[in-house]
């Protein structure tokens, strides 16, 4: 039997939804899950229907951030539908920034829009109540092969291991910074010297928060074939309950070491480190990658 | 009154119809219940910053919303005099870019918003959706390719692009155009190319494909001339499938962006709506795809814009047409990049050097002209307005009916006002960001 999902929005930019819809395997998925509701996908009921009727999806699907009112969908407030549908689910996957922590959309109105269970960093989302069936898929937007991972792990019977924000550990184990093309620019303390180079790491001029950002976009490519950090441009740090931080794309420096540190990496250690590397010239990592002139 | 939620446009919109003694729809309320704030959380933010917010405007469009940052903020160095150098290469990157993400719209619109809406039960679901995922989810690798992910991207900034491709990702997005000019060939029983050349209506009625099988449901439906509207047509900004300006019916003029004015949104009793109309010099326009056709003299368009003039059929070929144009002049573009270029060219200033700034960027995204200004002090935002292309088409005022309420007077039942509704290609999260 498939297993059949209802995917629910709060206050959304439909980009989770879209973001799903690059799974590589759609005729998978097509073959595999029983859409209730979709905001894209032909789907068994429409979005009034949900709202007058009394499904039972195996999974909730939350997208967006949820408000107290003021987010009508169908007949209902989208917060009274999805804890209605929560209560009825036998798991609620998180799918996306928003719908864990609040997202972009909550810096409206932060003491009112939050997210499942969190408000930012801190407790105090809007199901609470149904925590033991939560699963967080933060991201902005989620990734779409994280989802249907999570979602074929619950279809074989089986929840992934979450750690202590409810995240799959085997997919949020990792940091972005893992697998990414530049990281030997790291190791050996090479910074890109501006945008638009393949050589060079993004961490210490242009904000790149990989070393210390949760996710595994450098191991599950986006859209089968890259990250954002391979192509040039920094991780601004979508998974994290801190998303946004302020400026972006430069990188804070206290007496001009980077602010923040690689994950659990202590500043001595740190410090240690970079002068050594510092202290060696590699000329391979100091020209262009195919020997071209400078442009 | 008859009221309506219509579902899967990206959001629901509410349809609330008031019909004559005939039963013919007199008038048509458009009605967007949410709002998320954008333009307010931008504010005091560092300028930058808006690269990474204003995407997430949109899970559709977002990379247009991108690339009018992009635009504003380039203008905001104009206004102070700072000259800025973009190379070639960058330029032609983010049309690129931004043409794959047009097209990835066009082919989910019509396989998952409008077939579904003509042709009732009677037609493939499976199908339609592995039709729309693999046309859209080619078209997001393309992307990806260049900008590392699709959706919500921000690798294009002022100064230019912070990809650095060789041969091997061109040859990958070039692979990534052929796939979903293939699928495009396969299921609309001609090739882009041909698609791109097209000039005679007829030839579109004979092709065996799942565009004319849709023309010929509209027609035995009596929907082919259905949705004529105020038959005006605006570009804001050059595209790669033609230059700006407006058309009213075939005429045509040039536009400035100064002359685009927001109005508040209209009032339906007992209902939210955020939906602020906008007009060019005190009227409505259509934007879209057939603005761009219009406005490009296609001659495809215009022939059957001589016959069915601003109706749903003209709007629907239009688009479709523009998916097959846009992979070819893509892949061609693509083609020609010298990669020898540099992709970014730092800015001699930081914007924060340079104290008080406005700037507006235009920029043609699937939907039609997207417009964003800004207000930077000390490269902080000030003020950001965002001007999205379903206020266009779908926006009224409470004086006066929009582009889409106009189309929808005089429709026989709720099923045609569905379709011309839907065919617009409605974003109801862009148009109450």
């Amino acid at each position: 039997m498939a297993l059949k999902l209802l995917w629910l929005q709060g206050l959304s930019c439909n980009g989770n939804a879209h973001s799903f819809f690059n799974v590589p395997d759609m005729a998978g998925v097509l073959r595999e899950f029983a859409f209730i509701y979709h905001p894209l996908l032909p789907c068994e009921a429409t979005l009034e229907e949900v709202s007058g009727g009394d499904f039972s999806p195996d999974v909730l699907i939350v997208e967006g951030a949820l408000r107290r009112d003021g987010v009508p969908r169908g007949d209902e407030e989208a917060l009274t539908l999805i804890t209605r549908y929560a209560k009825r689910a036998k798991w609620v996957v998180c799918a996306g920034q928003c719908a864990v922590f609040g997202g972009i959309f909550r810096l409206n109105e932060p003491d009112k829009i939050a997210g499942a269970l969190y408000a930012g960093k801190e407790r105090g989302g809007f199901l609470d109540a149904f925590e033991k069936k939560i699963i967080n898929l933060p991201g902005c937007p989620v990734h779409p092969e994280w989802l249907l991972f999570t979602l074929r792990m619950l279809a074989l019977g089986t929840a992934p291991r979450l750690d202590d924000l409810r995240r799959p550990v085997e997919l949020y184990g990792y940091t972005v910074h893992e697998g990414c093309l530049r990281n030997e620019y790291f190791e050996w303390k090479v910074d890109a010297r501006d945008f638009g180079a393949k050589e060079g790491c993004l961490f210490y001029e242009q904000g790149c928060r990989g070393p210390y950002t949760r996710g595994s976009c450098n191991k599950i490519l986006w859209n089968g074939v890259n990250s954002k950090t391979r192509a040039g441009m920094p991780c601004i740090g979508c998974t994290e309950p801190d998303f946004p931080a302020e400026r972006l794309f430069e990188t804070e420096t206290l007496m001009s070491i980077p602010a923040r540190l690689p994950l659990e990496v202590p500043k001595r250690a740190y410090l240690t480190l970079t002068g050594m590397a510092k202290a060696f010239r590699i000329p391979r990592l100091t020209r262009r990658k195919f020997g071209e002139e400078e442009p | 009154m008859i009221q309506r939620l219509i579902e899967h446009v990206e959001g629901e919109a509410l349809l609330r119809l008031k019909k004559d003694v005939d039963g013919r729809i007199k008038r048509a309320d458009i009605l967007f219940p949410h709002i998320r704030g954008m333009e307010k959380i931008l504010q005091r933010r560092d300028a930058l910053d808006a690269l990474a917010f204003t995407p997430r405007v949109c899970g559709i469009c977002g990379h247009a919303h991108l690339m009018a940052t992009v635009a504003a903020l380039e203008s905001c160095y104009k206004q102070a005099g700072v000259l800025l150098e973009i190379s070639a290469k960058a330029r032609a990157l983010r049309r690129f870019t931004l043409a794959m993400e047009m097209v990835q719209n066009h082919l989910k619109w019509f396989y998952l918003t409008l077939l579904p809406v003509v042709m009732g039960p009677a037609y493939n679901r499976d199908a339609s959706v592995l039709s729309a995922h693999t046309a859209a989810s080619a078209c997001g690798r393309a992307v990806a390719v260049m900008g590392g992910q699709w959706p919500h991207t921000s690798y294009a900034l002022p100064g230019g692009v912070m990809c650095d491709p060789s041969h091997v990702e061109r040859l990958q997005a070039l692979a990534a155009v052929e796939e979903a000019g293939a699928l495009f060939q396969k299921r609309m029983g001609l090739s882009v190319d041909a698609m791109a050349e097209l000039e005679d209506p007829a030839l579109l009625w004979r092709t065996e494909g799942d565009l004319a099988l849709l023309l010929r449901r509209l027609e035995a439906l009596d929907l082919l001339e259905a949705g004529q509207s105020f038959d005006r047509f605006l570009v804001l900004a050059d595209h790669t499938a033609g230059p700006a300006g407006k058309s009213l019916k075939t005429r045509l003029a040039a536009v400035e962006t100064a002359y685009v004015e927001e109005d508040e949104p209209l009032q339906s009793a007992g209902y939210a709506n955020f939906a602020k109309p906008v007009r060019y010099r005190g009227r409505f326009y259509e934007v879209g795809p057939l603005a761009r056709a219009m406005v490009a003299k296609d001659p495809l368009v215009r022939r059957l814009h001589r016959r069915y003039r601003d109706a749903v059929s003209t709007r629907i070929i239009a688009r479709v047409k523009e998916a097959a144009v846009l992979l070819c002049r893509s892949a061609q573009m693509l083609r020609k990049i010298d990669l020898g270029e540099p992709s970014y060219i730092k800015p001699r200033h930081a914007l924060r050097e340079l104290g008080s700034l406005k700037g507006e960027g235009a920029v043609e995204a699937a939907r039609g002209s997207l417009l964003h200004r800004v207000h930077l002090r000390n490269g902080r935002i000030a003020r950001y307005c965002i001007i999205t292309p379903t206020q266009w088409n779908l926006a009224s005022a409470t004086d006066e009916p929009g582009v889409a309420a106009t189309a929808m007077v005089g429709l026989k039942d709720e099923k045609a006002a569905e379709t011309v509704f839907k065919a617009f290609d409605v974003c109801s999260v862009c148009t109450t960001q």
